[in-house]
């Protein structure tokens, strides 16, 4: 009797653990389903800011990369290569306006490509999310470094900006008007 | 933080003036010593000069487009308005005197200024001038807002020979015929 009434123990113990055990993995498969879902729609992008010569040399990038690797990431693009591709449409943009601040010429989701020339035919590229205002402000500011960086007579003009003192100018101007 | 006050100065604002005589004074001895390096090789002289010119110009269109106006130009008429008055009064404290254009030479415009404030105290000697920086300044502005041209200088004869002296016409000629 003893042993029977073991045995029953035993199997009704196993069962339970089973149900657990089946209940656990339902819920383990759940959880990375929605992981999956909210790596799908709420993709994080990485930003740039490129500063790009007449003759298309490139003379300063800032990019912001991800920190970490999401579980999708071949739909994270690179950030240079949506601005490099961006190109063509603000060719055709910049060479019939006379502004200086092209607004938004490109668009990922929920990002924008935002472009600035200035007089000499220099152009700023920005990949952001913020709104046209903050970053036509931001665009004015950097423009007026730019020149100050263009007075120095010992710098080549169309060669790499390579300042630390520019560089961390824009990195305040991009962390106060940009919150990056 | 030395190298931060550099970038913290407001360059909008200010108009610097300077004394002319000693601006003369350097002029005249990049002038002396052009000669002493290379001699009678009036060729090399003159693209030296013309060299100076480009980079002055390229940076100083940069300079009066922040503090005059914010706009760039994409027509070729109303750059060559906007140097004539803005860019010469700033640079020189007059406007040129006029845009012209010749019957004969369709692709040619020319600029005429009649007392041009950096050969007042400079002899004519016929080989080299000052006038191939200011082509120099000219070649710089008109190819950095992307209108390729060649810039020579002639001063005013008459048809007896007459020199009117230091009256300067100043031929831009552009290759690409869309510029115009």
């Amino acid at each position: 009797m003893k042993r029977i009434y073991s045995n029953r123990n035993k199997m009704m113990q196993t069962k339970v653990i089973s149900n657990l055990n089946t209940k656990l993995k339902f819920i383990v498969q759940v959880f990375q389903g929605l992981i999956f879902i909210y790596f799908i729609y709420i993709q994080k992008q990485e930003k740039m800011f490129l500063i790009l010569s007449q003759e298309d040399h490139p003379l300063y990038e800032r990019r912001f990369p991800l920190k970490k690797t999401t579980l999708v990431s071949q739909q994270v693009l690179n950030a240079q290569f949506i601005l490099h591709a961006a190109l063509d449409v603000f060719d055709e943009k910049y060479k019939s306006s006379k502004e200086l601040f092209l607004k938004e010429i490109d668009q990922k989701q929920d990002y924008r490509v935002y472009g600035y020339v200035t007089p000499s035919n220099i152009r700023f590229l920005v990949l952001t999310d913020q709104d046209e205002e903050r970053v036509k402000i931001f665009c004015q500011l950097a423009h007026e470094q730019l020149i100050k960086i263009l007075m120095n007579p010992l710098y080549q003009l169309g060669t790499q900006i390579t300042s630390p003192s520019f560089e961390s100018v824009i990195q305040q101007l991009l962390q106060n008007r940009l919150n990056q | 933080m030395k190298k931060f006050q550099f970038f913290d100065k407001n360059i909008r604002q200010q108009r610097p003036e300077l004394n002319f005589c000693t601006f003369n004074y350097i002029f005249a001895e990049y002038i002396c010593y052009l000669k002493r390096k290379h001699g009678n090789d009036y060729d090399e002289m003159n693209s030296k000069m013309e060299q100076l010119g480009v980079s002055v110009g390229i940076r100083l269109y940069e300079v009066v487009s922040l503090r005059e106006r914010n706009k760039r130009e994409t027509k070729l008429v109303e750059q060559l308005r906007f140097i004539q008055g803005i860019f010469w009064k700033h640079l020189f404290g007059r406007q040129a005197e006029s845009i012209e254009r010749l019957k004969d030479r369709p692709n040619d415009y020319l600029i005429r200024d009649e007392n041009p404030l950096l050969l007042k105290y400079i002899s004519e000697e016929g080989h080299i001038s000052p006038a191939q920086f200011m082509c120099g300044i000219l070649k710089g502005v008109l190819n950095a807002s992307g209108f390729t041209c060649q810039v020579s200088y002639q001063f005013k004869t008459d048809e007896r020979g007459v020199s009117y002296y230091p009256h300067t016409v100043f031929i831009l000629s552009f290759e690409d015929a869309r510029d115009l």
